[in-house]
C-alpha cells in the first residue's frame, strides 16, 4: 500500500486521542513541546501523533498543531500577522500569499507530501474564529477525525516556572 | 525616555506603513516579515528587541530555521545542535537560545535584518541535514548492534570495500565474514531517491560480478515511511530487500544458522 493510500485510510477512520501530554523543553530554543498518541476507537494504536509545539516566551505566544506521520499531514500555525506562507501554484480560491494564521490539510497537500521529501506546500488563512488554542485543537481534531468526545485537552501554558510551562 | 529600539521601532512602522507590510509591534520586541523563503514556502519574519542598556538592537529570526525542521516532522536532539552551531558561526550568527541572532547598533539594523533573514534559511537546511544524518546514523548503529549478536565471533566490517563486475570498488555500510568462505553484505539506503539509486547500481554491478560466497542484502528502515517507487526500485538490484525490523530472522532464514559462523 502507498503512502497515499495509507493517509486516505487513516483520515477516513474514526479515531481517539490517548496518552498524557506533559510539555517539554526542546533542546534547542524555547519551544515546548508535547504530544498525543492518536488510536482508533477500538483502542489500536496508529503509531501516528498529534503534536503540538508552543512558544510561551514569544510575542503573540504562537502555536503549532500537526498530525504527524511524518511528514506531517495536517498542519495548523497560529501566529501573528508578521508571518506569512507563499503558496505555490495555489488551487481556485486559495490565496497567493496567505499572511498570519494559516493551516495545511492533507485534501490541498496529498499529492505534494511524501515521506523524506521536501515540498512546497499549499496553506489557507486560518478564520480567526479557530485562532485560540482551544478552539485550534478541537478544529485540527474535527478536520483529521478524532473524535473528542469525553476528551479532556490540555491547556497552552500560561507561565513559565523553574521546572517549566504551567 | 525614547531608546534606540522605540527609534527603530517607529521607523520600521513607517517604512512598513508606506510599503504596505504587516510589521507587528509588541510591548518589547517588533516582528519584521523579510522576502526570505524557507523551501517549504513559509517566508522567515525577524524580531527585533532593544537590548536593557538601550544602545544596541538584538535581531534573531525568532527560531525560524529551529521551526522549519519541525514542520517536516522532524525532531532536532542535542546532537544536532554542534553541527548547526558550527554553520552559524561561519556565518557569523550566534546560535544561542534556538535562534539565529545578531546584536547590531541602530543604524546597522536594516543589513542585519538581511543577514539572520538569509541566515536562517541557509541554517534551516543545515539542520534538517543534520536529523537525517543522525536518524541513518541510529538505523546503522541498530543493525550493527544485531549483527555483533547474532554473529558474535564473525569479522564484521564497517564500509567494506567490494568490486563489482564493472571492476569499479563500491563502499557497503558492513560486510560480515561468516564461515565456508562466505560473506555477507549489508546496505542501509535512505528513501531518498538518490540514494535507491546508488544503492541499487551498487548491489546489481557486484551482484552481476557473481563472487563465490557472496550474500548481498539490503536492509531498509521500516521506521520510516517509504515512497513505494522506491521499494520498486530497490528489487531492481535482484538481491534479498529485507526489513529492519525482521533482518534477524531474514538473516536466520538466508544463513541457516548464523550463530555458527566463524571467521573464514
Amino acid at each position: 500500500m502507498t503512502f497515499v493510500e495509507e493517509v486516505d485510510i487513516f483520515l477516513n477512520v474514526t479515531k481517539r486521542l490517548s496518552g498524557m501530554p506533559v510539555w517539554r523543553a526542546e533542546p534547542a530554543g524555547d519551544e515546548w513541546r508535547a504530544f498525543y498518541e492518536i488510536e482508533t476507537v477500538a483502542g489500536v494504536a496508529t503509531g501516528r501523533r498529534l503534536d503540538m509545539s508552543v512558544y510561551p516566551q514569544r510575542p503573540g505566544r504562537p502555536f503549532m498543531l500537526a498530525v504527524v506521520w511524518p511528514p506531517p499531514i495536517w498542519r495548523v500555525n497560529v501566529d501573528s500577522g508578521a508571518h506569512w506562507h507563499d503558496n505555490d501554484k495555489p488551487p481556485r480560491g486559495v490565496p497567493r500569499r496567505v499572511v498570519g494564521s494559516r493551516y495545511f490539510t492533507w485534501a490541498d497537500n496529498r499529492d505534494r507530501l511524501r515521506p523524506g521529501r521536501e515540498a512546497r506546500l499549499i496553506a489557507r488563512p486560518l478564520e480567526p474564529q479557530h485562532r485560540a488554542w482551544d478552539n485550534a485543537l478541537r478544529w485540527l481534531c474535527a478536520g483529521v477525525g478524532i473524535d473528542l468526545a469525553g476528551q479532556a485537552l490540555i491547556d497552552y501554558p500560561n507561565r513559565l516556572t523553574l521546572f517549566g510551562p504551567q | 525616555m525614547s531608546t534606540a529600539a522605540d527609534h527603530v521601532s517607529d521607523r520600521l512602522t513607517q517604512i512598513a506603513t508606506a510599503r504596505n507590510l504587516a510589521v507587528v509591534v509588541h510591548e518589547a520586541a517588533v516582528e519584521v516579515p523579510t522576502d526570505v523563503v524557507l523551501p517549504s514556502g513559509a517566508g522567515i519574519t525577524v524580531i527585533l528587541a532593544g537590548s536593557r542598556d538601550g544602545e544596541t538592537i538584538a535581531v534573531s529570526d525568532g527560531g525560524a530555521a529551529v521551526q522549519h525542521v519541525r514542520q517536516l516532522g522532524l525532531y532536532l536532539a542535542e546532537a544536532d545542535l554542534p553541527a548547526i552551531k558550527r554553520a552559524a558561526k561561519v556565518l557569523r550568527l550566534d546560535f544561542g537560545a534556538g535562534e539565529l541572532a545578531l546584536k547590531v547598533q541602530p543604524n546597522d539594523v536594516a543589513w542585519a535584518i538581511s543577514r539572520v533573514a538569509n541566515g536562517s534559511r541557509d541554517i534551516a537546511e543545515v539542520a534538517v541535514r543534520a536529523v537525517r544524518r543522525r536518524q541513518a546514523r541510529n538505523f546503522k548503529s541498530i543493525v550493527r548492534q544485531q549483527l555483533s549478536r547474532l554473529f558474535p565471533t564473525a569479522i564484521i566490517t564497517d564500509r567494506a570495500r567490494i568490486a563489482g563486475a564493472s571492476a569499479r570498488p563500491y563502499r557497503f555500510d558492513y560486510a560480515v565474514r561468516l564461515g565456508g568462505g562466505r560473506q555477507l553484505t549489508l546496505d542501509l539506503p535512505h528513501p531518498d531517491p538518490t540514494t535507491v539509486s546508488t544503492t541499487v547500481l551498487r548491489n546489481l554491478d557486484v551482484h552481476r560480478r557473481n563472487p563465490p560466497g557472496l550474500l548481498q542484502m539490503i536492509v531498509w528502515d521500516d521506521r520510516e515511511v517509504w515512497p513505494a517507487e522506491s521499494l520498486s526500485q530497490l528489487q531492481l538490484a535482484e538481491v534479498a530487500l529485507v526489513r529492519g525490523s525482521t533482518l534477524e530472522s531474514a538473516l536466520s532464514e538466508l544463513l541457516g544458522r548464523p550463530e555458527t559462523s566463524t571467521p573464514a
